[in-house]
């Protein structure tokens, strides 16, 4: 495959609409990827920013700022710029649960898809049930199985439009060996928790390091240099953005700090305004 | 004035992973750094008066993305020095549980910002370093470099009564750096030779545009060695006995570049790049922490492991080149 400095110059095959305000590009031409991994998407002119793959050959993404929607007014047929892949992504392994919300669950569709990934159970968890991304083709993924007695699908929503009315946390987690966790960073805090407290208090005793969460921060580079991405002494780009539960459940900035485009530490309530 | 005299010589490029967590994390991991480079901070303040005083803003938010490029031989940035207020950097420093050295890094606009600034960081810091020569600007600015050559020593002038602690100016390949040297190396501790070269371009075939957002970016990593080679051999010529020393910065990818760079003439080495990006295979992979701390530490053991095979030291090595003719 070609590349022009780093780029994969590549045409957008097909658009899908999953919501008002989520699209998936599936691109012609991509780099290898492992689940978990990200891409930087360049619009020249623009700026460009990291997305995660949600399969081989796609990406997922919200419209929430002036990037996104330049992006959504991209049409089939025509090119996007793609970088990567970039960081270390989720671990493949048998009896596996993924716990995804909202935005979180695409890279996990990808892991969920990867062929000869054993038996793994999904929980998605969006507000309703537009922002359940991906069910159906996770429960036909399922149902195609060689696995598929041990596949177990979980669905949670906010208002109860879909599945069970509540949070991840309050969702009837499967067990597994491992948990891979992608979504908003409280929503992983408060699943972890869970999954970690003593079983009298309804948790699952799991292993913290059993437990893998995506982590976001602004990036810049992608190459791990320029450190805007870290929380605490973690880069983000390089480190993970796929990282243990025991590697960074106790830095000051887990849940808490980020840094901002000038790399000012600045709390993550402050950065969401 | 003190020199900075560090266990091991070998030190992060200011820039290049420069907060002060990812410091605490590889120091966590076993490296074998000196000392810590901060990165740079500039003439940005939270307070009101401070800002209408000196002229100086709240932040500086750097170039959009991309700032960073790969072109399989050289890494190009155009960061353009991202500032948030230098009380926080203050913050930072008094909250940090670092026990390796800390060296402090300024940029400005204006003689005066040095001053202030290096002030401001003294209490926290081991030495400083003088930002005068980074090539990166947003739209609309003058480059630290351009705009240093002009004013530079009324810089290091009014820094040098700023502080007492070792004062590093960090020069620029891409000027007369033989003329700058000659004329502050009265005022200067060392001289760190050099910063990234250029700028240089590189165009995206598709769109025609530049790929970085700043247009023009400071090249840096393994290509640029020969570069700054001379850099520090010139720079050495000029301070030969004096009690200035010599910081190599451009392209340390291996131990063997630290032994040359010292028989060039440097006695002090960063390493930024090549710490941080794994460029093999035409391609920029970040390192992960333990990546870094091994890549570090095998520099430095290996520059260990020479001396002691050739019997020699670094002090013995600096400057020792035999030149031809
Ligand atoms: C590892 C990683 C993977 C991601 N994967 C996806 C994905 O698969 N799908 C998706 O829709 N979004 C993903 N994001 C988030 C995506 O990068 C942001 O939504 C996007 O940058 C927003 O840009 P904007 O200009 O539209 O909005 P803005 O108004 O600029 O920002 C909206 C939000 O996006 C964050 N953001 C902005 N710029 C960056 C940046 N350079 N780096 C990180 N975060 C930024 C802001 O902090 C803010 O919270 C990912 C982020 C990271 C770090
Ligand atoms: C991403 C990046 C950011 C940098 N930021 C700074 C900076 O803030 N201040 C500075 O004096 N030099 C900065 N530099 C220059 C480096 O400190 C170093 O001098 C240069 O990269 C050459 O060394 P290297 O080839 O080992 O990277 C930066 C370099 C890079 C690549
Ligand atoms: S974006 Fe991670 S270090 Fe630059």
């Amino acid at each position: 495959m070609d590349r022009n400095n780093q780029y994969v110059h590549t045409k957008i095959e097909k658009i899908i609409e999953h919501n008002e305000s989520t699209r998936s590009f599936v691109l012609e031409d991509m780099f290898t990827s492992e689940p978990g991994q990200f891409g930087m998407v360049w619009l020249p002119g623009v700026d460009e920013k990291p997305i995660s793959l949600s399969a081989r050959n796609r990406i997922t993404v919200r419209k929430v700022g002036p990037f996104t929607e330049k992006l959504f007014e991209k049409k089939e047929g025509q090119y996007l710029d793609v970088r990567g892949p970039y960081g270390r992504g989720f671990p493949q392994m048998g009896f596996s649960t993924l716990i995804g919300g909202g935005c979180g669950i695409p890279p996990l569709v990808y892991l969920f898809s990867k062929s000869g990934t054993p038996a793994q159970s999904f929980v998605l968890a969006g507000k309703n049930k537009d922002e359940l991304l991906f069910l159906d083709e996770i429960i036909k993924i399922a149902e195609q199985s060689t696995h598929y007695q041990g596949h177990n699908i979980v669905a949670v929503t906010d208002d109860g439009s879909y599945g069970k009315k509540g949070f991840a946390a309050d969702a009837n987690i499967p067990e597994g060996s491992i948990y891979n966790l992608c979504g908003p960073e409280i929503m992983m805090k408060t699943v972890a928790e869970k999954l970690t407290a003593p079983v009298k208090e309804g948790g699952y005793e799991t292993d913290p390091s059993k437990i893998y969460l995506s982590m976001e921060r602004y990036m810049k580079c992608a190459v791990g240099i320029c450190g805007s991405c870290s929380f605490s002494g973690k880069r983000v780009c390089a480190d993970g953005p796929v990282f243990q539960y025991d590697e960074i459940s106790s830095l000051p900035h887990f849940n808490e700090f980020a840094r901002s485009r000038t790399g000012e530490i600045t709390e993550l309530k402050e950065l969401r305004k | 004035m003190p020199k900075l005299d560090l266990e091991i010589p070998l030190v992060n490029g200011c820039g290049t992973g420069s907060y002060l967590g990812i410091a605490y994390e590889l120091e966590k991991m076993g490296i074998k750094l000196g000392a810590f480079v901060m990165k740079s901070g500039g003439p940005c303040s939270e307070i009101a008066n401070v800002r209408e005083e000196y002229r100086w803003e709240k932040e500086k938010k750097g170039n959009p993305n991309p700032t960073v490029v790969y072109t399989g031989s050289i890494l190009l940035n155009s960061m353009a020095l991202p500032t948030h207020p230098i009380e926080s950097w203050v913050r930072e420093l008094k909250n940090s549980e670092l026990k390796m050295p800390i060296i402090g890094s300024v940029w400005g606009n204006k003689p005066e910002d040095y001053a202030l600034l290096i002030e401001m960081l003294d209490p926290y810091v081991d030495a400083h370093q003088m930002n005068v020569s980074c090539p990166n600007k947003e739209a609309g600015e003058k480059s630290v470099m351009e705009f240093m050559t002009a004013q530079i020593l009324a810089a290091v002038e009014l820094a040098r009564e700023a502080t007492k602690k070792p004062l590093m100016v960090k020069l620029s390949p891409n000027e007369n750096y033989v003329a700058i040297a000659e004329l502050v190396k009265h005022h200067a501790d060392h001289f760190v030779c050099g910063n990234t070269v250029g700028p240089g371009l590189v165009i995206d075939i598709y769109s025609r545009r530049p790929v970085l957002a700043g247009n023009y970016g400071g090249m840096s990593g393994p290509a640029m060695k020969p570069k700054i080679m001379k850099m520090v051999n010139d720079v050495y010529e000029v301070v030969k006995g004096t009690d200035v020393g010599i910081v190599a910065s451009g392209g340390i990818s291996r131990w063997e570049d630290i032994i040359e760079y010292s028989i060039a003439g440097a006695s002090m080495f960063e390493v930024g790049t090549c710490a941080f990006i794994d460029l093999k295979g035409g391609t920029a992979r970040g390192r992960k922490t333990e990546e870094i701390v091994k890549f570090t530490n095998d520099l430095w053991n290996g520059v260990q492991k020479f001396l002691k095979e050739e019997n020699t030291t670094l002090d013995k090595l600096v400057g020792s080149m035999v030149k031809n003719g």
